[in-house]
């Protein structure tokens, strides 16, 4: 479920009449308005300060039940037609991650080839990768999955790549 | 001279059904003496209307399992002074 969420910010003046903003976190934005209100001047009265405005901001779409944002992949191409030669048994995409990446993605066969006539691998660091389908004499789709480490600390975002091995 | 400034933040740790955190913090705190009914009364707030919940979709906010004054100082050092400059 995309989520939207409030953040609750407080704009305060100090005994030297410095103002400030103070965020004290996210809000139920679906909680009524007045109630957030006051909500923020009963946290308020935590404190010495002098309230003088309450701001509040809606982000939309930022994260998911796990709380990290979207994170998303960028390939070269997710659809790639290649014929098969003699000279040549390999092809690759170029797939980077957006927005971050330390440890390598996960990448599966999901449909067609086999270890044995085609397999796939990764060269690359960080957010920038080659996704590299070694056919040989495969013919065929081969469709992989690619997914981001679980170390990120954006969403863990799965892309697709399909190849057409032609004779 | 290095001038030294003190500061405190009171940290509410808010606790959810599902036992997860999370901390409010708000500078310049009343006298701790004073805090407790004022605390008592905006967990009974944010429980009854619902508001804490955040990120925390499925989890609604169950009371502040602790709230503490976080005594901050910072100096900011005369390099001139230090220096020999």
């Amino acid at each position: 479920m995309q989520a939207q969420k409030a953040t609750l910010n407080l704009k305060i003046t100090d005994s030297n009449l410095n103002s400030k903003s103070v965020n004290i976190g996210y809000v139920n934005p679906n909680a009524d308005e007045t109630a957030l209100r006051t909500f923020a001047q009963k946290a308020n009265n935590l404190t010495n300060n002098t309230l003088t405005a309450i701001n509040m901001t809606v982000i939309y779409d930022l994260t998911d039940a796990s709380g990290k944002e979207d994170g998303y992949w960028q390939l070269s191409s997710s659809d790639v037609t290649v014929q098969r030669s003699t000279t040549d048994t390999s092809t690759k995409v170029n797939a980077t991650y957006i927005t971050d990446a330390i440890d390598p993605p996960t990448l599966e066969i999901v449909e067609g080839g086999n270890i044995t006539n085609a397999n796939v691998g990764l060269r690359g660091q960080g957010s920038s990768w080659e996704v590299v389908l070694n056919y040989g004499y495969y013919t065929g789709n081969v469709k992989v999955k690619l997914t981001a480490p679980e170390s990120s600390q954006y969403k863990k975002t799965s892309t697709y790549i399909t190849f057409h091995i032609t004779e | 001279m290095d001038t030294v400034t003190a500061s405190q933040e009171l940290n509410l740790d808010w606790t959810f059904q599902d036992g997860d955190t999370r901390i409010m913090k708000l500078p310049n705190p009343k006298n701790a003496n004073e805090l407790a009914p004022d605390i008592k009364d905006l967990v009974a707030y944010a429980v009854s209307n619902n508001i804490l919940l955040g990120d925390k979709y499925g989890a609604d906010v169950a009371t502040i399992q602790s709230a503490y004054i976080v005594e901050q100082t910072s100096t900011k050092l005369d390099i001139k002074s230090n220096l020999g400059v």
